[in-house]
């Protein structure tokens, strides 16, 4: 998998990177509604579709990879649940 | 009705309204920016088409004798070209599946059984109760808050219902008959660029649509369960956990033409009563039109500037296809027949 070159030092530049992309794409505006522990299901900023997109996204820049079990909704609902999955696996590897 | 293409990208053909545009001092849009150079799209495509090809084989290897894919099917030509792909070029055990949204062309209908004819594949079609569609469609219009924000960017609210509604009959016809695949007609820019294939986790599924239930019954009322609810215990019987859902349009670098000339073959012909941004919905207008009205963009663009991207349009033919709006006037019969008063747009 092609990795992007910039390194990843901490889950705040991982943080910032997915905040950054779920706004550009998915026109979401964060701020008091809408923050890293808000399910993004349930505020309806992403759909399956979105979804697809999001894994996609987190994959190609992150450099990992996530097995079929590891694609629930409680891992990468949130942006906090998505930095700490992906920290996870960064750390594992 | 033509519009001011004053204010667009040089390239693509993308209007300033689209969200999330920008432009440099070229006049180039950040999507022409990051976007792979022409001359690789075709490695692109031939290397999503084998990741795919190594996909469906691997769901399809343990030889059972039911049905392999589900292919939602519409008449349409996009429709047409992945069902005969996925027919002839994977050599799948395929189940045509057509809803009727209640506003399908004659012409498409006919396509519909020539095709499956000349295919000898199994087709059913599944017609919705039109009092629920209407209402669908009327509620879609009046709260586009039904859908995500991000929806508009790839098709109108109109049809982002009956998208919703197509893909979720489709799993569930998966699920009931354990196909594992399930096949689109989707081309580049109506589905995420490297969603040929989404490997979708059936659990995951059901939470993401949880929360969208209820809106939908906010919306659409109670009845929308009906169509809209992926039932759990559907899933709980089924042997599949995950389904795979395929776009083979989004693998194969081939214009609208070869499209044409290929399906042409089957006996599939060209409708005359839907628009220039759809083969087989008569609705369709409507939907463009409204969509214009509120967000400022067709919204079909972003799929035709991603063909243009792709080598696979001329900037011409994009042009006329992105910024020929219908008039209002031009769908008050579509307006009318769905109870929809457009004083309201």
């Amino acid at each position: 998998m092609e990795a992007n070159s910039t390194i990843i030092t901490s889950g705040s530049d991982i943080a910032d990177e997915v905040r950054a992309y779920i706004a550009d794409h998915f026109l979401a505006d964060f701020g008091p509604d809408l923050n890293y522990d808000t399910d993004l299901f349930v505020a309806g900023v992403i759909d399956s579709f979105g979804f697809a997109e999001l894994v996609v996204f987190l994959e190609k820049r992150f450099n990992v990879h996530f097995e079929g079990e590891e694609l629930t909704a409680d891992n990468l609902n949130t942006v906090s649940n998505m930095v700490n999955t992906i920290r996870k696996k960064l750390d594992a590897s | 009705m033509p519009v001011s293409t004053a204010t667009m990208c040089v390239a693509c053909v993308l209007p300033d309204s689209f969200p999330g545009i920008e432009f440099d001092s070229q006049g180039l849009c950040n999507f022409c920016q990051d976007a792979p150079p022409v001359a690789t799209v075709g490695e692109l495509f031939r290397a999503l088409k084998e990741k795919m090809a190594a996909a469906i084989e691997a769901r399809t290897s343990s030889g059972s004798d039911g049905y392999d894919c589900i292919v939602a099917y519409s008449g349409g030509k996009d429709s047409t070209y992945a069902l005969k792909v996925m027919m002839e070029t994977y050599r799948l055990n395929c189940l045509a599946v057509t809803i009727d949204n209640g506003f399908m062309s004659a012409q498409a209908k006919k396509n519909c059984d020539t095709v499956t004819s000349a295919l000898s594949v199994d087709h059913v079609v599944f017609k919705p109760s039109s009092d629920f569609m209407n209402k669908m469609y009327v509620q879609s219009v009046r709260s586009p808050e039904v859908h995500t924000k991000a929806a508009i960017k790839r098709a109108s609210n109109v049809c982002n219902s009956c998208i919703n509604l197509i893909n979720i009959h489709m799993i569930k016809l998966a699920l009931q008959h354990d196909a594992p695949i399930v096949a689109g007609g989707y081309i580049g820019g109506q589905v995420p660029k490297d969603a040929a294939m989404m490997d979708i986790d059936l659990s995951v599924l059901i939470k993401s649509r949880q929360t969208m239930q209820s809106r939908y019954t906010d919306f659409f009322g109670e009845t929308a369960m009906k169509y809209l609810r992926l039932p759990e215990n559907l899933v709980e019987r089924s042997r599949l956990k995950n389904v795979l859902i395929v776009n083979p349009l989004l693998t194969v670098q081939v214009s609208e033409e070869q499209i044409i000339d290929d399906i042409s073959a089957l006996g599939w012909k060209r409708t005359l009563d839907t628009g220039k941004n759809s083969s087989n919905c008569r609705l369709n207008d409507l939907g463009i039109a409204v969509h214009h009205r509120q967000y400022g963009f067709n919204p079909y663009v972003f799929e035709i500037s991603e063909q243009v991207r792709n080598g696979l349009l001329d900037r011409k033919t994009a042009l006329e296809k992105a910024y020929s709006i219908p008039a209002l006037s031009e769908v008050a019969w579509q307006a009318k027949q769905i109870g929809l008063n457009l004083d309201e747009i």
